[in-house]
């Protein structure tokens, strides 16, 4: 076992740190959330560009390949204009845009959507579709389950008649910023798995409404998808494609538990530097033993939500059998961190945490509205109680 | 980053199980109450004489000190092994874990000469002599008195929570050699006998009903002066040493295993209702987590001496994963619960010493927030303040 990052991914953090501090900082993020799409266009493409750092450049071909900042391409094959890394990768850069809850549409984009073409289409069809997600000229979304819950094939009740969709997708991710919205519908009178199928609509398309929805959490946009008659085509093979979906959306909460990760360090550390500096009592707060117990109370959920996180992202990219476990240890272990350190961020800072002008209440948004997106963590524990035969089976 | 064995891992994973495989009892030792310790250190000290004959004593240790300097990955294999092939814990890990690699680190050529090779042939069990009626979480306001006597010295006063003292040969002993020190200065770190006239081990009956602990009484105790480890004012250096080395050795322990015996209970039952369920699996992903966070920590000692803020969380979460698996094992009974003694009994009545012996959970929430988090030190009154002049309870003198 090597829990180590490798030099290159080090330096690949390093330099998405670099670039997220730059040129979207929480104060941007802040300000972009009361704009209508919520990101900058010139620093969206920005985050495209794969040219490598100049000090990369001549590095040889394989293990050793630094990524490029082209974080939209990351996990997409080479072949389709990406740089062909993994979900450890993809989740260096997901930590580091959590930090300051930056990235606007990119998780939608490089985790959901890149993730389920990749899954769920054909070689051909992802030759056609995924170039245009790396290079940042397609924002994309992913929406399997009717409603935010976790998946399940019953959730899926958008029906799919003659190339049409029709059908209601609530709380959809950056919906109204998506070009491309990748929809599961299933087949008339299909039940179950089958019949659940993958569909390609353009946002643009007739039958289709994007009605953006007023969030708890401010820094990640969210819209409802109503489609009516909507013309669609199908990706991949004909009402089979709901396993590849459920590991899409078991990645995609790995993704989110990366995310979680960044967004929980940063609780952490506002947290903690502000009680190193703010003297009641003549003393700083963070000598008291019960601000010490609460900030450790915080630091100690953040470390193991961090293991778990990090091995989970390992799993996604070398061990499928045991993707769906890893996804549900790293969703409920992030969760419960990502929660504890955003409260611990505002109380520890007392009557200033509580204001709108100060940040930690957009963490602490952001930590609640993450437990809802793709299922709470009890469904995932569920799930999970049954593959571990805890669960009483009911006759 | 890989979870898997590397070639060199895997193949160090077959060396090690072709070991045990022939050699490891097939009973799995496991301690169970106060009554058997004497035949569980018998079957300890003969497994141990069979871990030094193959040269697996103490795989840990250099290799100049009769170990095999293994890697911390290769440490956690031979872990993983050892648990496989119920062979994990030991009485003696006081001396394989704790005053071993402290006479390694500090220990004179002469000491090393003494003491190394009988203590990994399990000849010599030794336990700690650290606690006090009046030294507990402050363990450097300590009392007993260490004074020079000749060459040698003379020890008087109190031991207190001294695992398996009343089976030990060796005792590793701090004492006060210099009352008008401030308080960490004035301590040496002594090796005694534990059959020397004048010491007197009253065994203490702890609330599981079972003996795991002791008093240990000095009355002019001679101790001789090549006895005395570092100098007479080093014993609170080397204390840290070897605390560092118990917290280390926590590290082989896999907090999926209490997990699993209630995971056992509950599917011999045909499942829990979904409440306990959801509990259970909640458990499920902080062990698996902790027992990640370990490996990480691992990793990070492998690179350098910085274990980082993960390694000061770790005992408290042990201790939270151990009671929250009693409780649920004690849900999982049902009305057998109130039983005198079940599966879960002995876990339930344990748990509550989790968050005390090893450093509270308090003092050990204060050293990672101080040392992870950087947060600054509560003001010390006794700073610089000698011994003596300090305010003290329950006096041991």
């Amino acid at each position: 076992v090597n829990f180590a990052w490798s030099e290159e991914q080090d330096e690949f953090r390093a330099s998405v740190r670099r670039f997220v501090a730059e040129r979207w900082p929480v104060a941007e993020a802040r300000r972009l959330a009361a704009t209508e799409r919520g990101f900058d266009p010139a620093v969206w493409r920005q985050l495209a560009d794969d040219t490598p750092p100049a000090s990369g450049d001549g590095l040889p071909g394989g293990q050793s390949r630094r990524p490029g900042l082209g974080l939209l391409g990351l996990a997409v094959p080479e072949a389709h204009g990406g740089q062909g890394f993994s979900m450890l990768e993809l989740s260096i850069a997901l930590d580091e845009l959590g930090c300051e809850l930056a990235g606007g549409p990119f998780f939608a984009t490089a985790c959901l959507a890149a993730r389920a073409l990749a899954n769920v289409a054909t070689p051909a069809e992802q030759a056609e579709l995924l170039p245009a997600l790396a290079s940042g000229e397609t924002i994309a979304t992913l929406a399997v389950a009717d409603a935010p819950s976790l998946a399940t094939p019953e959730a899926v009740g958008c029906r799919a008649r003659d190339g049409r969709l029709s059908g209601d997708k609530r709380w959809v991710i950056d919906a109204q910023n998506a070009g491309l919205l990748l929809v599961a519908a299933r087949e008339p009178e299909s039940r179950g798995e089958d019949g659940v199928g993958l569909y390609a609509v353009a946002a643009a398309a007739p039958g289709v409404r994007i009605e953006p929805a007023a969030g708890l959490d401010l820094t990640r946009k969210l819209a409802h998808v109503s489609l009516d008659g909507a013309p669609a085509r199908r990706l991949g093979a004909a009402g089979s494609a709901w396993p590849a979906l459920a590991r899409t959306l078991a990645e995609a909460a790995i993704g989110l538990a990366a995310e979680q990760i960044g967004a929980a360090s940063r609780c952490l550390e506002l947290a903690v530097a502000h009680a190193k500096q703010r003297l009641q009592f003549g003393r700083p707060i963070g000598s008291f033993q019960a601000v010490k117990h609460r900030a450790v109370d915080a630091l100690t959920l953040l470390e193991l939500a961090r293991s778990a996180a990090w091995w989970s992202a390992w799993v996604a990219s070398r061990r499928p059998s045991e993707l769906f476990e890893a996804a549900a240890v790293a969703h409920s272990t992030a969760c419960e961190a990502f929660e504890k350190a955003a409260y611990e961020c505002i109380h520890l800072h007392g009557g200033m945490g509580f204001t709108w002008e100060h940040d930690a209440h957009l963490y602490y948004r952001r930590a609640r509205a993450d437990r809802v997106l793709l299922g709470d963590p009890s469904a995932h524990r569920a799930q999970l109680a049954r593959s571990l035969r805890l669960e009483k089976v009911q006759p | 980053m890989d979870f898997g064995d590397s070639p060199e891992e895997a193949a160090f994973r077959a060396e090690v199980r072709a070991f045990l495989a022939p050699h490891a009892p097939r009973e799995a030792l496991r301690y169970r109450g106060g009554h058997e310790l004497a035949t569980l250190l018998a079957e300890q000290r003969a497994w141990q004489r069979v871990l030094f004959e193959h040269g697996w004593a103490v795989p840990g240790w250099p290799r100049e000190c009769g170990g095999r300097g293994l890697t911390a990955g290769q440490r956690q294999i031979w872990g993983e092994e050892l648990r496989r092939a119920g062979r994990s814990g030991s009485m003696l890990s006081g001396g394989l874990d704790m005053l071993g690699p402290t006479l390694i680190q500090h220990g004179s050529a002469e000491q090393k000469a003494r003491f190394l090779e009988p203590t990994a042939r399990g000849d010599i069990l030794w336990c700690q002599l650290f606690s006090e009626p009046g030294a507990g979480s402050d363990l450097a306001s300590l009392a007993t008195r260490a004074t020079r006597d000749g060459e040698g010295w003379l020890v008087n006063g109190q031991k207190v929570w001294s695992s398996f003292a009343n089976h030990a040969d060796m005792g590793f002993l701090l004492a006060r050699t210099d009352p008008k020190a401030p308080k960490h200065a004035g301590i040496g770190f002594f090796l005694v006998d534990m059959t020397a006239p004048g010491i007197e081990v009253r065994p203490l009956i702890e609330m599981t009903g079972g003996n795991h602990f002791n008093e240990v009484f000095f009355s002019d105790v001679r101790v001789p002066a090549e006895n005395l480890v570092g100098g007479p004012g080093a014993g609170w250096t080397l204390a840290r040493t070897t605390l560092m080395h118990e917290r280390l050795s926590i590290g082989s322990f896999s907090a999926l295993e209490p997990f699993e015996r209630v995971a056992r209970e509950v599917r011999e039952q045909g499942g829990a209702e979904p409440v306990l369920a959801d509990e259970l699996v909640r458990l499920y992903t902080w062990a698996k987590a902790l027992d990640l966070l370990a490996a990480r920590v691992r990793t990070r000692l492998a690179r350098g001496p910085d274990p980082g803020p993960g390694a000061l969380v770790l005992k408290n979460a042990v201790s939270d994963v151990m009671l929250r698996a009693a409780d649920l094992g004690m849900r999982a009974l049902g009305e057998d619960a109130l039983a005198a003694a079940g599966a879960f009994h002995h876990d339930f009545l344990f748990a509550p010493s989790m968050h005390i012996g090893g450093g509270t959970e308090e003092v050990v929430k204060g050293v990672a927030a101080e040392q992870g988090l950087g947060l600054p030190r509560e003001p010390d009154a006794t700073k610089g303040v000698p011994w003596d002049a300090l305010p003290r309870s329950g006096s041991a003198r």
